[in-house]
């Protein structure tokens, strides 16, 4: 039950967060109940946890859960008289936050959620194809599911791992296949994206001609620079859109 | 006049809004959900994806790495969805307007967070003196006040897209129509080309 609190509360982790603390509060009101059995009986000692774990803190949402369960587990031995872990609590907290939200970063931000959103569309078209009912709702589901299940998966293990033992939360951490699971997310991302887009112009769901649905495609492909930026090409694309309409009465 | 129903797309891109930075996240603020669900409350799903697709396609590149935020993909999807599947305004005209909402409540979010270190400031005060330190409390505040602040800038966009935008439209010259409708048309096809292009670069 105590796991299920602190999961519970880890989804509210961002909720205030700030420029000064990060998810700061957030890890704070997260960890509280773990740190209130660990704590019963000493106020001193509780108010004392309480004041470590209102510290500047960030990591990555759905990575969260290794951090809390490792945190939480720390105070627990802590509160049972181990030095030891009372002075490795705030390190280890800030060391393994920041060393997963890189990873956790590249993984759902930059392949699962662009993974999500392309399976969304492929779902859609596929229901439209089969003359199925609800395609956008059910292509909400699928994309919503793509990336809803690894991440709460991520979330509750990391937990469950971290409330085992903090001194091998870290080695089972560094352990993961991680990049390897990048790297595969971002290839289905990419081979989703491109199906996906073959789809709607076979289907005529472009929303444009196929050459100007070819073109703009070609033009984000060769321009994909952070410098760059999509709007900003979308503003190019706009302003070429507008010249070629007053050289030639082109309408798009 | 602002109708009940537009009352009540606001309150639902504000409660959209806060899964993209205050709770899960599970993804229901992006684009791709909220513009088919706003547009499905005007009687257009259809539209409504049509204007989540775009919004989704210019705004999956940028990562919300370290609290980073430009523009709130949900409020511009949101409001831009209201604006075109009502008819209110071609969606070109609506995709701008969603945008300049979106950067708008960015910069409310902003200075929100700027604000909201004031928080774990008082609990930690309130801790010192010897008082509960109200985190719970501290936490719905939060979300009132962001569900709030959304509300407001959607609301506000709504009303003033809706007041003047019809007639600011017509006004404009029609090259400033046409560059805005290949804009909308090429969004989302120059958002995924850029988008494969990086991954397939970073795989």
């Amino acid at each position: 039950m105590r796991g299920a609190r602190l999961f519970a509360r880890s989804l509210l982790l961002q909720a205030g967060f700030s420029d000064e603390r990060r998810q700061g509060l957030g890890f704070a009101w997260a960890i509280d109940p773990a740190l209130v059995e660990a704590y019963r009986g000493r106020e001193d000692d509780l108010r004392d946890a309480r004041l470590r774990q209102l510290s500047s803190f960030n990591t990555q949402p759905n990575a969260v859960g290794l951090v809390l369960g490792a945190s939480a587990e720390l105070e627990a031995r802590a509160a049972a008289g181990d030095a030891a872990a009372l002075r490795r609590a705030p390190a280890l907290k800030a060391a393994l936050g920041a060393a997963l939200a890189g990873a956790a970063d590249a993984l759902f931000w930059g392949a699962l959620r662009p993974l999500a959103a392309a399976v969304a569309v492929l779902a859609a078209f596929a229901v439209r194809l089969c003359g199925g009912r609800s395609p956008l709702l059910v292509g909400a589901a699928a994309g919503l599911a793509v990336f809803n299940v690894p991440a709460l998966a991520a979330r509750g293990l990391g937990l469950e791992r971290g409330l085992r033992g903090a001194d091998g939360a870290a080695a089972a951490a560094a352990a993961l296949p991680i990049q390897r699971w990048i790297a595969a997310a971002r290839l289905a991302a990419a081979a989703a994206i491109f199906l996906a887009a073959a789809a709607a112009l076979g289907l005529h769901l472009a929303g444009a001609s196929p050459t100007l649905a070819a073109a703009s495609f070609a033009f984000g492909a060769g321009l994909s620079r952070p410098s760059y930026g999509p709007l900003r090409l979308v503003a190019a694309a706009g302003l070429v859109g507008a010249a070629a309409s007053a050289a030639t009465g082109w309408i798009p | 006049m602002i109708g009940a129903r537009a009352v009540g797309a606001a309150a639902g891109v504000a409660a959209l809004e806060l899964d993209a930075a205050s709770i899960g996240p599970f993804l229901l603020s992006r684009p791709l959900v909220a513009g088919p669900l706003i547009g499905w409350l005007q009687g257009d799903a259809g539209t409504g994806a049509a204007i989540g697709v775009a919004f989704e396609a210019v705004s999956l590149a940028e990562l919300p790495l370290g609290g980073r935020l430009e523009l709130s993909a949900s409020v511009a999807a949101g409001t831009a969805a209201w604006l075109a599947c009502g008819g209110i305004l071609p969606s070109e005209a609506a995709f701008l307007a969603g945008l300049a909402a979106g950067f708008a409540h960015a910069r409310v979010e902003a200075r929100l967070r700027r604000a909201r270190g004031a928080l774990a400031r008082s609990a930690e005060e309130s801790l010192r003196s010897g008082r509960s330190p109200w985190l719970g409390a501290k936490i719905a505040s939060a979300l009132t006040v962001q569900a709030a602040a959304t509300f407001a800038v959607a609301l506000a966009a709504i009303a003033l897209a809706g007041a003047v935008g019809p007639a600011l439209w017509s006004r404009l010259p029609e090259l400033v129509r046409v560059g805005s409708r290949t804009a909308f048309i090429a969004a989302p096809w120059i958002g995924a080309g850029g988008l494969a292009a990086t991954l397939m670069r970073r795989a």
